[in-house]
């Protein structure tokens, strides 16, 4: 009977606990409540039952950014009775250190609007030294001396630590006032271990000068990127299938600095000589001549160089006396400043011409230039000693020189020791463009086309002349016989008159003309010979020629010798030349 | 009340009595040059450019404000462009080997134009203008002698003819110089910065294929953004950004 009721209170509350586990829950947890600005946290908030009323809100909470972290959910079914669990994750990222509490989170779960617990946070500083706290990602910036000297170039590094993939990045850009910054566009990339993990790490160098004294603060160094969210959340992980959900899921996340605050000191007063060159840092000066033996007139070129650690920017040459027997031809400095990550180097070089008027020995003084060490932080002298010169005598022409002219010194010397450049130009149109006016391209297309066509009516004016030519040549050569057989009349008509002299100068003329006309001759007057020939050509029988040739010779005859003649004789020329001139019709 | 007026007016008459106008200005840079203010120089002839950037000689003045700045990079950017408007100028060219002899890579001033283009032997001693303004003349007259040879009423038409078409073939080499001037065009720079990298591509995460220095000569091919596309005379290519090299296209 005891088993029995033993039994039975045992089913009972098996029952309240499946009861209890089928009601709505709604819990809010995180997975730390202590943390540095380094960190992400994650909230989770499960809700389980069988219907659920929307998906949560997260409240906004100043100074923290929430970003939603994904949703999983599972099935369950105790006794037949289906039931749900759902779990929303947020990402919460502190933007500044100190406490934050997340209020509660309302949920409608079944029917009834469920409430989590509020929960505390606390947010303490970004590990100082690498190795603290187990970041994923974080930065570290180093200043090689925060108390510079006004012109002492500072290394500021960078270094991104990272053991995550990372994507995306952007960082800001804040520099500190009163500095010239040089970037250092190369960035070093190596591997560092710390602790149990590998980093990789990203430096970034900058040269910074300043610029005048006082205190300055360097914002801090800003790094904004995109990581896995899978590193973000496998501490909370519960579910075995979230990492493959959260796999290739990216999440921005911002890493800070420190910001430093500079200490920038004036260079000191006391002990400034006048005539320092501006120089601070570890300098050196080095000389160096082409040559120490050379004849008067001939040239050797000093080489003077101040080079070493540091800026040099706006530095004075160095002070240097040369005799007045030595004629100097200045060049312009050379200056190369080279940035790395070591720091800044700089080189100034000065080349002086040198050109001796006198034989002799000539010693020269040394060269001295004054510069502020930052190591000792005092202002040092560097000298450097130029030996001597040993002149001897240069041949006749040049030693007979006067001293105002730069002796021995050959055209291209000049160019290439030349001080300065050629003046500007002042003509009053000077502002004039090189390029192609309105005007100028009115000629341009203008001048071609006017001569194109002046062309144009050229040809066009020899063609209307070429065909008036022919017009009238074809209308002499259709009426050629018409009229012909007209002046032939003419001719009969003489004869009747007895004017036998006037028909034999008609006959000739009319005939004449005919053929002129026919055969297009222009030109002096129509031989018996041309005549002959002109006929042949158009292939006019002979015999028929030689007729015509034998009354065109008595023609000539009557009209020239005054022979007398019947008009019978003239008659049987008329018909006889009519007859010529229808073979000719005939063949033309 | 008087007293705003009384203001007003001699404002007007200040913002008025500024001489804008290109001769204005020419003067008024050549001025600052003169008294040593290299940097209003610069200002003023930059100014000018901005109207109208073919200005031969005011690139010129530019660069030897430029020069007196001491930035040699500047004033060689400012020279090679001018060379394109003033190819025979001598005092241009003694300037540009002057401040040239001041660069560290000394890469060459040479033309990169391909080998066939050098047959057109005259292209780099006249401008474009100079060139159109040959092969029209040439061409006009070459149409004018043709024309002749039909108002003369010549009956030998043929000297006319070989004559003309001499000229025409003149005219029609000298067409193709200015058309090789064109299309192969080299607008030359100068890097203006101590010393900048040049990149395979545009933006500072590509590789960087050499380095040049202040002065180095470069041929500017063509511009995206702020990045410059490069080419040395010697045939290598890259990008630098915009602000590092100084030329006037």
């Amino acid at each position: 009977m005891a088993m029995i009721g033993k039994i039975i209170l045992g089913l009972c509350l098996l029952h309240l606990t499946a009861t209890n586990a089928l009601a709505g829950s709604l819990t809010g947890e995180l997975d730390k409540s202590k943390g540095s600005l380094h960190d992400t946290f994650v909230y989770t908030l499960s809700a389980s039952g069988s219907d659920f009323g929307g998906n949560p809100q997260f409240p906004k909470i100043e100074g923290l950014t929430i970003q939603p972290g994904g949703t999983s959910q599972n099935y369950t079914n105790i006794n037949g009775q289906a039931s749900r669990q759902i779990e929303y994750t947020f990402l919460l990222t502190p933007q500044r250190e100190g406490g934050f509490l997340i209020p509660t989170l309302a949920m409608e779960v079944d029917g009834q609007l469920l409430k989590t617990l509020p929960l505390r946070l606390t947010v303490g500083p970004a590990p100082k030294a690498l190795g603290e706290g187990d970041p994923k990602i974080f930065i570290e910036r180093t200043i090689s001396n925060l108390t510079p000297y006004v012109g002492e170039p500072v290394i500021s590094k960078v270094r991104v630590y990272t053991r995550v993939r990372m994507a995306n990045g952007k960082r800001n850009n804040d520099q500190p006032a009163g500095f010239d910054v040089i970037e250092i566009e190369k960035q070093n990339n190596y591997r560092k271990v710390f602790g149990n993990h590998e980093y990789q790490v990203i430096e970034l160098t900058q040269i910074l000068i300043p610029k005048q004294a006082g205190k300055v603060v360097f914002p801090p160094f800003r790094l904004e990127a995109a990581i896995p969210a899978e590193q973000q959340a496998q501490r909370r992980r519960r579910d075995p299938f979230q990492g493959l959900l959260n796999r290739g899921r990216m999440v921005r996340r911002t890493v800070v600095s420190e910001p430093a605050e500079f200490s920038v000191k004036a260079l000191p007063s006391k002990g400034r000589p006048q005539d320092f060159s501006g120089a601070v840092g570890q300098f050196r000066l080095r000389s160096s001549l082409s040559t120490r033996s050379l004849k008067v007139g001939e040239t050797a070129t000093l080489t003077l160089t101040v080079l070493g650690a540091g800026t040099a920017r706006g530095i004075r040459e160095p002070l240097v006396v040369f005799d007045d027997s030595i004629k100097v031809y200045k060049d312009k400095p050379a200056v190369e400043e080279n940035a790395s990550h070591q720091g800044l180097r700089s080189k100034h070089v000065y080349k002086y011409a040198l050109v001796p008027t006198k034989e002799g020995t000539q010693n020269l003084k040394s060269a001295k230039v004054w510069v502020f060490d930052t190591k000792t932080e005092r202002y040092h002298a560097l000298e450097a000693s130029l030996g001597s010169l040993q002149i001897a005598p240069g041949s006749g022409a040049e030693a007979a020189l006067p001293l105002s002219q730069p002796l021995g010194v050959t055209k291209k010397d000049v160019k290439v020791l030349g001080e300065d450049i050629i003046g500007v130009h002042r003509a009053t149109d000077g502002y004039q463009s090189s390029g192609l006016s309105f005007l100028d391209q009115g000629f341009l297309w203008g001048f071609p086309a006017a001569s194109l066509v002046f062309c144009g009516l050229g040809m066009f004016r020899r063609k209307f002349a070429v065909s008036a030519d022919e017009r009238h040549r074809k209308r002499r050569n259709s009426h050629a016989f018409k009229s012909f057989k007209k002046e032939s009349q003419k001719v009969a008509h003489a004869l009747k008159s007895s004017d036998i002299e006037l028909g034999v100068q008609t006959l000739d003329r009319s005939f004449r003309t005919y053929i002129g006309d026919k055969l297009s001759l222009t030109g002096g007057s129509l031989t018996a010979t041309d005549l002959v020939k002109n006929l042949n050509q158009i292939g006019i029988p002979e015999n028929v020629v030689g007729d015509a040739k034998k009354v065109l010779d008595q023609m000539d005859l009557v009209n020239y010798s005054g022979t007398m003649v019947a008009s019978d004789e003239v008659n049987r020329w008329m018909v006889s030349l009519e007859g010529v001139a229808k073979e000719v019709e005939k063949r033309c | 009340m008087l007293k705003t007026i009384l203001g007003f007016f001699l404002l007007s008459s200040v913002g008025f009595g500024q001489d804008v106008s290109p001769e204005g200005l020419w003067s008024k840079g050549l001025g600052h040059y003169d008294r040593g203010e290299y940097q209003e120089a610069v200002q003023v002839f930059e100014e000018l450019l901005v109207a109208d950037s073919k200005r031969g000689y005011v690139l010129y003045n530019l660069g030897n404000a430029y020069y007196k700045l001491g930035k040699n990079g500047d004033s060689l950017g400012a020279y090679l462009a001018a060379k394109r408007y003033l190819p025979r100028d001598p005092n241009l060219k003694a300037n540009i080997d002057f401040v040239y002899k001041f660069t560290e890579d000394r890469l060459g001033l040479e033309s990169a134009r391909p080998a066939w283009t050098k047959g057109f032997f005259w292209i780099d001693r006249l401008n474009l203008p100079e060139q159109l303004y040959l092969g029209s003349t040439v061409m006009g007259f070459a149409f004018l002698v043709f024309a002749c040879g039909f108002w003369l009423k010549n009956q030998n038409l043929k000297v006319f003819g070989w004559f003309s078409g001499v000229c025409f073939t003149v005219a029609l080499l000298v067409f193709s110089g200015a058309l090789v001037t064109t299309n192969f065009q080299e607008h030359w720079g100068a890097v203006s910065v101590p010393v900048t990298d040049v990149y395979s591509g545009k933006n500072t995460g590509t590789p960087v294929v050499f380095k040049l220095k202040e002065g180095a000569p470069v041929i500017v091919e063509r511009e995206d953004s702020n990045w410059v596309n490069i080419r040395l005379s010697d045939g290598k290519k890259g990008w630098i950004p915009k602000a590092t090299v100084k030329y006037y296209l």
